[in-house]
């Protein structure tokens, strides 16, 4: 069926992309944690703080935060209420679903559509952290991409509740 | 339409996406942004979805979550919980409801390294239940006490309840921690008190174990005093003004990472598993943040919460009694929603009729996130009543809500005596 070989094909993309993002937000999650640990030591040990570390926390934040999404949705780790839908049919689950989940990736392409736009934005006016002088707008990218990845998530969570309604 | 009545009914469609199984921070998101496009325009709409989503992510502030999170990922797959349950056992396993005594009491102890009740709940679930079964314990006493004490994981901090309800009602995250520390050691003990009393009328429901020696039990604290010194150092820190949360969060991740490291238990799989736990966590937590947020800028323009503070205070009735009204209202919410995910829900609107109320903020934070414990255990639905059910299969779920009950009465006489002494909540942090 066609839109089993939809499914099947943005399989093939989505997972090797999320394996990717998602060991680099683990990566990045470990780094916070070391240069969070070494500032405090090194200021009280050695008086000699890192500097920067709050602009530095923020933009590993986006990279993990960003990164952690599509994971997240991946592993079925959004949380909603199923105390309701639970008690439905597996019929009326599957279009339930369809329909939240249609309208959650409609939400996002809005959001990574906005998103690029935002590091257009951000590149044009050249905004730079306070103390290091890092530009903000890779790390925007790196946010859109996340989202990017995120919604194509969604997406096949949506294909997939669509193929359940049909199929039967 | 006023702005007012288009509050209303968004919050209407909200809570019909919710329960139509939508997920908790999308339908939220979706929400304020579509309330936000009819009231504004859809120009200044999109203006927030471009912003926020980054402001969000990229903050110093939330950096707190995932570092709380990791410290406790690596506690658990060093096999902390399991040597806390078993010094806790040493300790307490000869009186009467021994076992039960020792999962309250290794719950209140992990709880000082883990931020969450259903984490907490499923840790010592997997280790104790199979102990309890093995001395012959009552299944409702067994599961009900484990069920119980993983709530006791949100109060004792860290606490990602407190966390999320610090930023989004703007108050000390190191203020609310040190506030719900006595609430939660309080917690544990009335657990453990009830515990005594059903073992005491009928002492077949909790076998005494064997009675271990001093030289044992001593022997067993070389194996926890890690967690001892980790809490120490994270409520040290942030009461002495040493570390900011987030400092402390991540001093207390890197120590826990060191000692998973030193005990031999840190394989590249428990790195990788703790890496990756704490990475679904957190971005379950912040959709959910970025959700509220956008949906509290279009609460904040239709002035619904306002209007709502305006309204109940203008019934000029007795404060508590509105206090009491608000925590039947947590409750049911609080039985088919996380913790987390109902405090971002709920703040936004009751923060300010608690305001209004003349109500402290940071006792209030204590008394919302200790009733969303409550609503965890609550029948007929409570979470962590499901999450016990996943690690003990063949215990009837009637069993374990027929266990839960002497603690649900533990927990409301704890909530009165939090709510008639605001001094345990307020002590500790007006020391600060």
């Amino acid at each position: 069926m066609a839109l089993n070989k939809v499914i099947q094909a943005l399989k093939r993309v989505i997972d090797p992309l999320v394996r990717i993002i998602s060991y680099m937000a683990a990566g990045v999650l470990a780094l916070m944690m070391l240069i969070t640990a070494a500032d405090v030591l090194l200021r009280y040990l050695f008086n000699r703080p890192i500097s920067g570390t709050w602009e530095l926390t923020s933009y590993m934040m986006a990279v993990v935060v960003s990164f952690g999404l599509s994971y997240c949705a991946l592993v079925k780790g959004l949380i909603s209420v199923e105390v309701l839908t639970s008690r439905f049919s597996h019929r009326t689950q599957a279009i339930l679903n369809c329909v939240t989940y249609f309208l959650s990736f409609c939400f996002f392409v809005l959001i990574t559509y906005r998103s690029i736009f935002y590091i257009k934005l951000m590149f044009e006016s050249n905004l730079v952290s306070a103390v290091l002088l890092i530009p903000a707008y890779p790390f925007i990218a790196a946010l859109a991409l996340g989202i990017l990845v995120f919604t194509l998530v969604i997406l096949r969570d949506f294909l997939e509740y669509l193929s359940q309604v049909v199929s039967r | 339409m006023t702005p007012f009545t288009v509050g209303l009914i968004g919050i209407g469609i909200l809570f019909i996406f919710l329960f139509l199984g939508m997920p908790i921070g999308i339908a939220m998101g979706m929400v304020g942004f579509a309330g936000f496009a009819f009231l504004r325009g859809l120009d200044s709409a999109l203006g927030v979805l471009t912003t926020v989503p980054y402001r969000t992510f990229a903050s110093y502030d939330f950096s707190v979550v995932p570092l709380f999170i990791l410290m406790g990922a690596f506690c658990f797959h060093a096999g902390l919980s399991k040597d806390l349950y078993n010094t806790v056992y040493k300790w307490l396993g000869h009186f009467r409801g021994g076992l039960a005594l020792a999962n309250v009491g290794a719950c209140a102890g992990f709880a000082a390294v883990s931020g969450s009740s259903t984490a907490t709940a499923a840790t010592m679930g997997t280790v104790a239940l199979p102990e309890m079964e093995r001395y012959k314990y009552d299944p409702a006493l067994a599961t009900g006490s484990v069920a119980a004490g993983g709530t006791i994981g949100i109060l004792i901090p860290p606490s990602v309840g407190l966390i999320v309800y610090g930023i989004i009602a703007e108050q000390s995250i190191g203020r609310l921690f040190l506030a719900g520390f006595i609430p939660g050691v309080l917690e544990a003990v009335f657990y453990l008190i009830t515990i005594f009393i059903i073992c005491r009328f009928n002492p077949l429901l909790g076998p005494p174990g064997p009675r271990s020696t001093w030289r044992e039990k001593i022997l067993s604290l070389k194996d926890t005093w890690i967690i001892l010194l980790l809490f120490l150092l994270v409520l040290g820190g942030i009461y002495f003004g040493v570390f900011t949360p987030t400092e402390a969060a991540g001093v207390g991740a890197f120590g826990a990472f060191l000692s998973a490291l030193f005990r031999g238990k840190l394989n590249t799989l428990a790195l990788k598993d703790s890496l990756f736990e704490t990475l679904r966590n957190t971005a379950m937590i912040l959709i959910i943040v970025l959700g509220a947020l956008i949906l509290g800028y279009f609460l904040a323009i239709s002035r619904v919460p306002f209007m709502i503070a305006d309204t109940i205070v203008g019934l000029e009735m007795n404060r508590y009694i509105i206090l009491i009204f608000i925590l039947i209202f947590l409750l049911f919410l609080g039985t088919v929603i996380d913790a987390p995910a109902m405090i971002l829900l709920i703040t936004p609107i009751f923060y300010p009729v608690a305001e209004k109320l003349g109500f402290d903020s940071i006792w209030f934070g204590i008394i919302i996130v200790r009733m969303c414990e409550m609503a965890l255990i609550t029948p007929p639905v409570g979470l962590n009543v499901f999450v016990i059910k996943g690690v003990a299969p063949d215990v009837p779920m009637y069993t374990i809500f027929k266990g839960i009950i002497p603690f649900l009465c533990a927990d409301v006489c704890h909530i009165a005596l939090l709510i008639a002494v605001p001094q345990l909540s307020l002590f500790l942090p007006s020391l600060m």
